[in-house]
């Protein structure tokens, strides 16, 4: 297998946007990745969309408005995870052979759709009225029952992500909030109020990827795919450990084995926080704390840049938004700035190796349908 | 009482005239004893189609727990779920019939069968729920 390099990224502002056809504000993002990479368009060889919300094609929609049709182009449904999906499938088709040039991009409107997520109507959980929301709630209240974390120490996550989405200028909230004023928001699912909880927004993100040994002839400052690990959860019947995605702790392991990596080499790093805990969550089961350890890092400021592991130091999900389709490759465009020291404002100054984790939700009996992992290094 | 499945491929999930009172009702598969709820034509851990009906204890333990302020269309606002461990080793996912305040991890629960109410699909929703054990 070929070594695989990002050498073009496109990102937009995640906000609402329902006034126009998510057609329109993706095609420029696509063609921002594509002439920062300096790729004639014709050698990109395949290109994989991920979207959750879109409907039937929105790959070819997209594509067809800068003509970049004809080559294979395939969608990729993994709620949460799509994007992230779609670009480990474009790594892998430069990884093989098949093309030396191809192009990963997720896309979502679900502010114009009207919908998040549409989960099975076979699917008990879910029939019977459970909502997301109310799902990583249920998380959050075991894991504060088993390991004494507050509700004053979640809120402080909460704030920590507004406060690194007031310095970007891609995040839907930009606005720096007060403990107070978490607490005090609307409640959403105990222990959440809205602003534990990301917003629904749309958006649009892409990168292109290259073989690695071909990377310098496009890019200064190409950075590398190091490791990629796709999972999906384990169907379990029984008594499940919520306060442990089991998802995620095993995809990781299977990443540093791969990469010969551990949790301590990473410099900086976005997870999947949809919610609040899942900082927590996916602290732990990455391996950065141990479990039920994570609420120290957070209280050391170690979760902070200039901190062990500046975690979701783009606002997050939580504050960035959360369109789903495009979220996997905003989250890789972010980390490759990052390692490219093209951060601004959240730069983490020196950052060799970043990962970027993000899961895709709502099946039953699964802890998640799907988790993908990147680790990127320069 | 007439009960529709709400889950479109569960078998029927509740059963009011067991001996003893209300059950719900679980499968075990009959070659590896792998146990599930709702009750499920093939077994997800061998893929046996030999499953058996399994009716469940009435009690069972509160894993966890959320008071859903805006519940999904059809369900009422709020809506305190959970997830419930029962002693055969399956986790339901349910209603608590209770106030907000009330549950908490580890609570021993019971199951509570309750007057279903009609969204606008027609479907009969929350048929059962688990109350504390002196209100089920």
């Amino acid at each position: 297998m070929r070594s695989v390099s990002i050498i073009g990224t496109g990102m937009m502002r995640f906000m609402k946007r329902d006034t126009v056809n998510m057609v329109d504000f993706a095609w420029p993002i696509v063609k921002a990745a594509i002439v920062e990479a300096g790729v004639d368009p014709k050698s990109i060889g395949a290109a994989y969309c991920g979207s959750a919300a879109s409907g039937s094609m929105p790959g070819q929609r997209v594509l067809k408005r800068l003509g970049l049709t004809g080559i294979p182009i395939s969608n990729v449904e993994g709620a949460c995870s799509s994007s992230a999906i779609a670009l480990r499938h474009a790594s892998l088709a430069v990884a093989t052979g098949e093309c030396d040039v191809a192009l990963a991009f997720g896309v979502d409107q679900l502010n114009l759709s009207g919908k998040t997520l549409v989960h099975g109507t076979e699917d008990w959980d879910f029939a019977y009225g459970l909502a997301m929301p109310g799902l990583y709630a249920m998380r959050a209240q075991r894991y504060m029952y088993e390991y004494g974390v507050t509700i004053e120490q979640l809120t402080k996550i909460a704030v920590k992500s507004k406060k690194y989405g007031a310095l970007n200028p891609w995040a839907h909230f930009q606005q720096e909030v007060t403990a107070e004023q978490v607490m005090n928001a609307r409640m959403v699912a105990d222990p959440f109020t809205v602003l534990h909880c990301c917003p629904r927004s749309d958006g649009a993100s892409a990168v292109v990827v290259c073989a690695s040994d071909i990377a310098h002839r496009y890019s200064s400052k190409p950075v590398k795919i190091v490791s990629s690990v796709q999972r999906s959860g384990k169907m379990m019947t029984g008594f499940r450990d919520m306060t442990m995605p089991e998802s995620t702790q095993r995809a990781a392991r299977i990443l540093y084995e791969q990469s010969g990596l551990g949790p301590e080499d990473i410099d900086v790093c976005e997870v999947h926080d949809a919610f609040t805990v899942n900082e927590l969550l996916y602290s732990d089961a990455l391996g950065f704390s141990k479990p039920g350890e994570a609420v120290k890092l957070l209280e050391d400021g170690d979760f902070d840049i200039g901190g062990r592991i500046p975690l979701n130091i783009t606002g997050g999900l939580v504050s960035r938004g959360h369109p789903i389709g495009p979220t996997g490759i905003a989250q890789v465009v972010e980390m490759t700035h990052q390692l490219q020291g093209r951060a601004g404002k959240r730069q983490v100054e020196g950052a060799k190796l970043a990962m970027t984790h993000v899961t895709g939700g709502g099946v039953a009996g699964l802890d998640h349908g799907a988790v993908t992992i990147h680790i990127l290094g320069v | 009482m007439e009960f529709e499945p709400l889950a479109l491929s569960a078998g029927p999930y509740l059963d009011l005239q067991c001996e003893g009172g209300a059950r719900l009702i679980g499968s075990e598969c009959g070659d590896c004893g792998h146990r599930l709820f709702p009750t499920a034509a093939v077994c997800p851990n061998c893929m046996s189609e030999n499953m058996k009906r399994l009716p469940l204890s009435r009690d069972g333990r509160v894993y966890s727990f959320t008071v859903l302020r805006q519940a999904p269309p059809g369900f009422e606002s709020p809506s305190i779920i959970a997830y419930v461990d029962m002693p055969e080793g399956v986790r339901i996912f349910t209603h608590l019939d209770m106030q907000p305040g009330e549950p908490h991890c580890d609570m021993p629960v019971r199951l509570k069968p309750v007057a279903p109410k009609t969204d606008k699909l027609g479907r009969k929703v929350v048929q059962f729920k688990f109350a504390a054990v002196e209100n089920a």
